[in-house]
């Protein structure tokens, strides 16, 4: 086992699409500009019944830093790569910018940068981690729908929040793939 | 060609199973990778810890004030942070907290200082130099002052940047001036708060939704109209699983975070409030020791609410009698820590000091005040003064814009200022001329009602115009000199006191030097005081000002400021809960539920219920509000505020829409009489009621030097109506405003 296990939970219940979480990326990360270009955003969901809306859901994505991580697999010069604590990061030196990755994702994590022809995506923001600072969007989220931590670790708010608090755990369909995702969502 | 699979996907739910091949072994072909030249697996690059340079500071992309580290590298902002100590946000910020690097680097911001040299709004200006600016400035007042006297010369200050101008203008015993926060936004809560608490509710509300059981929010839209206290503390009740209950005629992001939606007929949120504090009464279900011992009139109100039944409410709101009656209930049943919030913006349809009070009394019934999940109390603390002295007193100044004591809007503060009073005053130069405008950190020609109609007459009747502002903004096309303001995250500032649920005082510090020739709007009115022979008021420069306040301080106090850009203190959130005694700043020292202060002035004592006038047949009331990614008018140009939200859409119903042949996405026109605004984006929806439509507000700008949000969408002034709320004096924006809808 590994020293560290990052995970991240969100609380789709506690996300109010406020969008601090897409700005903060922009901001940490230095991703260019351009609607289609960032890290992690919320998708919505309305539920309708006899036509008129009567729940919306708002469901935040990022990176899944998948284990079996397809991203890895399909590329053709291993610039996508576990980095030591387990999170797909890319290496933009060896990055081709030939989208495989993108076609791969499961989620629809990642982006081309067009300025620079590599395709980036969410770290967790490592350089943070290494400064012992929470990822930039768990960091600013106000309603705490973001929740990050180690998983390895039992007082850790992510393992109260996946063994204890939550009523609902559960990762989008694509995991029946066996991808193993370190993202969770949960309802509490 | 582009690979745009963000495109397609992007709003598709995520449980889509995508197919792809897994059997590709991972790092099968490393081997080959050398002979392309490409490293080998495995060397990967170290990542650096990220270590920035810190400074403290508190944010002004809007006007809640967060507490902010800001991190610099190699000299430039990269990051805002949430200061983690700071009572306002503790160490949360919103998209446009974030977005505040996009400010700082924005290449539209103004550079320099700048005259008129074309006709006034055609924006054509000549770079000139300070100097020039400031002498120019200072003898065009002082000319209009000989002329026409101190009164002559308005002043529209926003914001922290407001205090140095408002300051300027007292020093030359210029009092006309008027906050737009105030006319535009929340006065008559204000008014209506002040006439039952004897207390502000404040921009800063200090109601205690992390704790409260039962939130039922009069379109207090927390989701969208964010300020970071209220965001964090709505998370915490959503976590908490409070019983949130949303009172809109939209279903907004607010709306889907609720447990019930209740899609109220516009103009009628006081039948409402009036049914349910009917209800409370009659099933005696209001706490009875806090009435016997801190309300005043509970038997007027007993009597007076009377007549306003559930059935009856139900008639003009739209919302089951059932319903208000359970809503009552339940109000009583978490109660003291159920809560009614009333909206931040309360400037709507003329009705709104009663509707606060209304709202103000409700929560009194529920004994709510100074306790866990109710109302809070906020400790009082002082900073340090600085040796500055006070402007001269000015005895009998009769103000222009018909605010405050012998005015028609006794209650209105004179020390807000009413804007529309202002505007209207210059243009039709009624009660004396007014000569000059000063307009500091404010783009009025955005937030008035019918700015092409009044504020462009008034402007027609100005000799000279200056505006100080970050941005070329819509004002600034109007103006004779132009003066360019650092951001916040470039100038030093006053230390701030402030409370929230614990008191505090914060620092402001810059992050980096200025980067065009830009000044802080303190120097600015300092230069200007200097010319006109005032610099007596301003004898230091900010930064002497708060190191001599910071002097001033305790050692540990200074050592705490200095460290955490913020001292926080221990707050008496819930003396009531504790079994202290209160008194209220009413004439009578208790919760006004009769108000005598009210009674004295003439309004009715006790909240009246008017039915608003509903839309002529084929048209919609009009109604505007915020996006969780903008302030105001002021942010459209943030790049990356822009790309979150770049432009407003029209809502209208999808029944409607239909009957007039409108799809989704079609363009469309607003008419009103022979006004008709430019096509705008039709977002067919359920989530809005059929009797109205509704825009974003702050878009529609037409500064040709703001390039993102030049001439997007729709400006919902021109739509909104000059009615007044006779009580506070502020704007009903929403009163008698209806638009036909066309396809364009």
């Amino acid at each position: 086992m590994k020293e560290k296990n990052y995970v991240m939970v969100l609380v789709p219940g506690s996300c109010i699409d406020c969008k601090a979480c897409t700005v903060a990326c922009k901001a940490q990360n230095k991703v260019p500009l351009g609607e289609e270009c960032f890290r992690t955003e919320i998708l919505e969901g309305e539920k309708i019944e006899n036509g008129q809306v009567i729940g919306i859901t708002f469901m935040p994505l990022l990176c899944f830093h998948c284990e079996n991580a397809p991203c890895i697999t399909v590329c053709p010069t291993s610039a996508s790569y576990h980095n030591e604590d387990g999170m797909v990061a890319v290496d933009a030196d060896r990055c081709i910018g030939c989208r495989m990755c993108m076609l791969a994702c499961p989620y629809n994590a990642r982006y081309y940068n067009e300025h620079e022809g590599i395709v980036d995506k969410c770290t967790f923001c490592m350089e943070r981690l290494k400064a012992d600072m929470k990822p930039a969007c768990v960091s600013t989220c106000p309603t705490e729908a973001r929740v990050f931590g180690d998983l390895n670790d039992k007082n850790s708010e992510v393992y109260k929040l996946l063994h204890q608090k939550a009523k609902k755990v559960w990762q989008p369909k694509a995991n029946m793939l066996g991808v193993k995702p370190r993202v969770y969502y949960v309802e509490v | 060609m582009e690979i745009s699979r963000r495109g397609f996907l992007k709003g598709a739910a995520i449980g889509v199973a995508a197919s792809y091949p897994l059997f590709f072994k991972q790092k099968a072909h490393a081997g080959i990778l050398s002979s392309f030249g490409i490293p080998e697996p495995g060397k990967y690059p170290e990542i650096k810890p990220f270590k920035p340079k810190v400074t403290h500071n508190w944010c002004e992309m809007c006007f809640w004030g967060c507490g902010i580290d800001v991190f610099a590298e190699n000299g430039k902002v990269r990051k805002i942070e949430g200061n983690p100590y700071h009572p306002y946000n503790y160490g949360k910020l919103c998209a446009r907290g974030n977005a505040g690097v996009m400010l700082l680097y924005d290449p539209d911001r103004l550079k320099t200082p700048l005259k008129r040299v074309g006709k006034r709004g055609e924006g054509k200006w000549e770079k000139i130099s300070w100097d020039e600016a400031i002498s120019t400035v200072a003898k065009e007042m002082t000319t209009i002052k000989g002329k026409y006297g101190a009164r002559a010369l308005a002043v529209v200050p926003h914001g922290t940047a407001g205090h140095a101008a408002k300051r300027l203008f007292n020093a030359m015993g210029a009092k006309n001036s008027a906050e737009p926060s105030y006319s535009s936004c929340r006065a008559s809560r204000l008014v209506g708060w002040f006439g039952t608490y004897g207390k502000d509710l404040t921009s800063h509300e200090y109601h205690d939704i992390a704790n409260s059981k039962y939130i039922l929010l009069m379109g207090r839209n927390i989701a969208e109209a964010v300020m970071m206290g209220d965001a964090k503390n709505l998370g915490i009740a959503l976590s908490k699983h409070a019983k949130i209950i949303y009172v809109d005629p939209r279903f907004t992001k607010t709306a889907a975070k609720a447990d019930e939606w209740l899609p109220i007929k516009p103009g009628t949120d006081m039948a409402f409030v009036l049914a349910l504090i009917n209800v409370i009464i009659k099933d005696a279900l209001y706490n009875a020791d806090f009435i016997e011992n801190y309300c005043y009139g509970f038997y007027e109100l007993r009597e007076h609410v009377e007549k306003y039944t559930p059935e009856w409410a139900e008639k003009e709101t739209d919302i089951p009698a059932a319903t208000i009656k359970k809503v009552a209930w339940e109000l009583a049943r978490y109660a003291p820590s159920s809560v009614v919030i009333p909206a931040r913006r309360t400037t709507r349809y003329g009705d709104d000091t009663q509707n606060a009070r209304a709202i103000a009394i409700l929560n009194a019934l529920l004994g709510n005040w100074e306790m866990p999940g109710g109302y809070y109390h906020t400790t009082k603390i002082k900073a340090p003064k600085a040796p500055l002295p006070k402007p001269p007193k000015i005895k009998n100044f009769q103000r222009a814009d018909n605010c405050g004591k012998g005015s028609d809007f006794p209650l209105a503060p004179a020390s807000f200022g009413r804007t529309n009073g202002l505007i209207e005053a210059i243009a039709e130069q009624e009660p004396y001329p007014i000569k000059s405008l000063f307009v500091c950190g404010a783009n009025p020609v955005m937030d008035v009602a019918k700015p092409g109609k009044t504020l462009k007459k008034a402007i027609g009747n100005l000799d000279f115009i200056v505006t100080v502002d970050v941005y070329p903004t819509e004002m600034c096309l109007y103006s004779d000199i132009i003066l360019p303001a650092s951001t916040y995250l470039e100038k030093y500032g006053d230390l701030k006191a402030g409370g929230a649920i614990q008191p505090f005082i914060a620092y402001r510090e810059p992050a980096v030097k200025p980067l065009y020739d830009t000044k802080d709007e303190w120097e600015i009115c300092r230069m200007i005081a200097k010319k006109m022979g005032l610099e007596e008021y301003f004898p230091m420069s900010m930064k002497e000002i708060i190191e001599y306040k910071i002097s001033k301080l305790s050692p540990g106090e200074q050592k705490e400021l200095k460290e955490n850009g913020v001292i926080v203190k221990e707050g008496d959130p819930y003396r009531r809960a504790e079994g202290k005694k209160i008194r209220f700043s009413t004439p009578t020292g208790k919760v006004e539920l009769y108000s005598t202060l009210f009674e004295k002035h003439g309004y009715d004592p006790l909240p009246v219920y008017k039915r608003p006038s509903p839309p002529p047949k084929g048209s919609y009331s009009f109604l505007f509000g915020r996006v969780s990614v903008h302030t105001e008018q002021r942010t459209q140009n943030n790049q990356w505020l822009h790309e979150a939200y770049p432009v407003n859409k029209l809502w209208i119903n999808k029944d409607e829409a239909g009957m007039l042949g409108i799809k989704n996405g079609d363009k469309v026109v607003l008419v009103q009489g022979n006004k008709k605004s430019p096509p705008i984006e039709a977002y067919v929806t359920s989530r809005i009621r059929k009797d109205c439509v509704f825009i974003a507000h702050g878009f529609g700008g037409f500064s040709p030097f703001l390039t993102l949000c030049y001439e997007k969408g729709v400006l919902d002034g021109e739509f909104a109506s000059e009615a007044v709320d006779p009580i506070s004096g502020a704007y009903a924006y929403h009163k008698d405003s209806f638009v036909k809808i066309k396809k364009a």
